[in-house]
């Protein structure tokens, strides 16, 4: 076996490995806790818009806390300890909702209008979702395209729009949790 | 308990081409590049993910550590001992100077016969 061959033949191995490492970096837990601040939330639009914002408004930041408490305890549980991947994950998290609070202020100010500001924040959730996809979790790339859906869904649909995403945005989150990727070994 | 000193015999050094010969294998390569990844592994992460045993794992954790390249600290989790593994500086510049032979390795096969 020649060098050059034993050295491409490592290499695999070495790629295999890496690939393994990083089949998922967020936990289960994750997902089940925005899909169930999602299920409860987004039908709030269809109520009262007021309330969906005021839902968010809290839900959202302490969401994110939860979220990187969750993803700590994740990595210690597995074995695996990263800072410059959990600096990642929470960088692009809080990129989106800087994006989202801009539109929010679009909102207060009159400049766009409440349904108009309500589809710009489902759009940016869905890119946030598909670029977290592309290099985070390959999961989210699907839940990307599913808000994508929603999004799109929303010019024809017209009544219940928020409540029906919702379920849909939820649902996608459970089977994310449930099925994207291994879960990485339960042993300390 | 006090860290034994390495043994010269079993610290790498280079076989003149830049090849670590420790990173000559494999899994002590594989190990290698997953903890310059991370900034640190557990022993049961590391066996889930390079699927090797527990003895094979082990004994070339213990080269790597006693060439200096990795350091490994023992802590409790739900009562149970885990040991953590993390690349040192050593180890982090042996190992970019193996990749870049690598590298320089894998230019050359690839370049055109004249």
């Amino acid at each position: 076996m020649n060098d050059f061959k034993k050295a491409s033949e490592d290499l695999s191995f070495v790629r295999e490995a890496i690939t393994r490492a990083h089949e998922r970096t967020s936990p289960p837990s994750i997902y089940v806790l925005w899909g169930l601040i999602t299920l409860a939330g987004m039908p709030l639009f269809d109520v009262d818009p007021r309330w969906g914002g005021m839902f968010f408004a809290f839900a959202g930041p302490i969401g994110g806390i939860l979220s990187g408490v969750l993803g700590a305890r994740f990595a210690k549980r597995i074995g695996q300890e990263s800072r410059e991947q959990a600096s990642q994950h929470a960088m692009h998290w809080t990129a989106m909702m800087v994006a989202i609070l801009g539109v929010v202020g679009l909102d207060a100010s009159g400049a766009i209008e409440g349904p108009v500001a309500g589809r710009l924040i489902l759009l940016i959730i869905a890119f946030a979702y598909f670029t977290a996809g592309l290099y985070l979790d390959r999961v989210e790339l699907w839940l990307g395209l599913l808000t994508f859906a929603c999004f799109v869904g929303m010019f024809f649909v017209h009544s219940y729009e928020w409540t029906i995403t919702g379920i849909v945005i939820g649902a996608g989150l459970f089977l994310a949790a449930a099925f994207g990727g291994r879960r990485g070994s339960t042993r300390s | 308990m006090a860290r034994r000193a390495p043994d010269p015999k079993q610290v790498a050094s280079t076989d003149g081409g830049g090849f670590d010969r420790l990173f000559e294998h494999r899994l002590r390569l594989t190990i290698a590049v997953l903890l310059a990844r991370n900034d640190r592994l557990s022993f049961a992460r590391l066996k889930d993910v390079t699927g090797e045993t527990d003895g094979n794992l082990g004994a070339n954790l213990r080269k790597l550590e006693d060439a200096g390249y990795v350091a490994v600290a023992k802590e409790f989790a739900d009562r149970k001992p885990v040991s953590w593994y993390s690349l040192n500086d050593a180890g982090r510049v042996a190992l970019k100077a193996h990749l870049a032979s690598l590298e320089a390795l894998i230019a050359e096969a690839n370049k055109p016969e004249p």
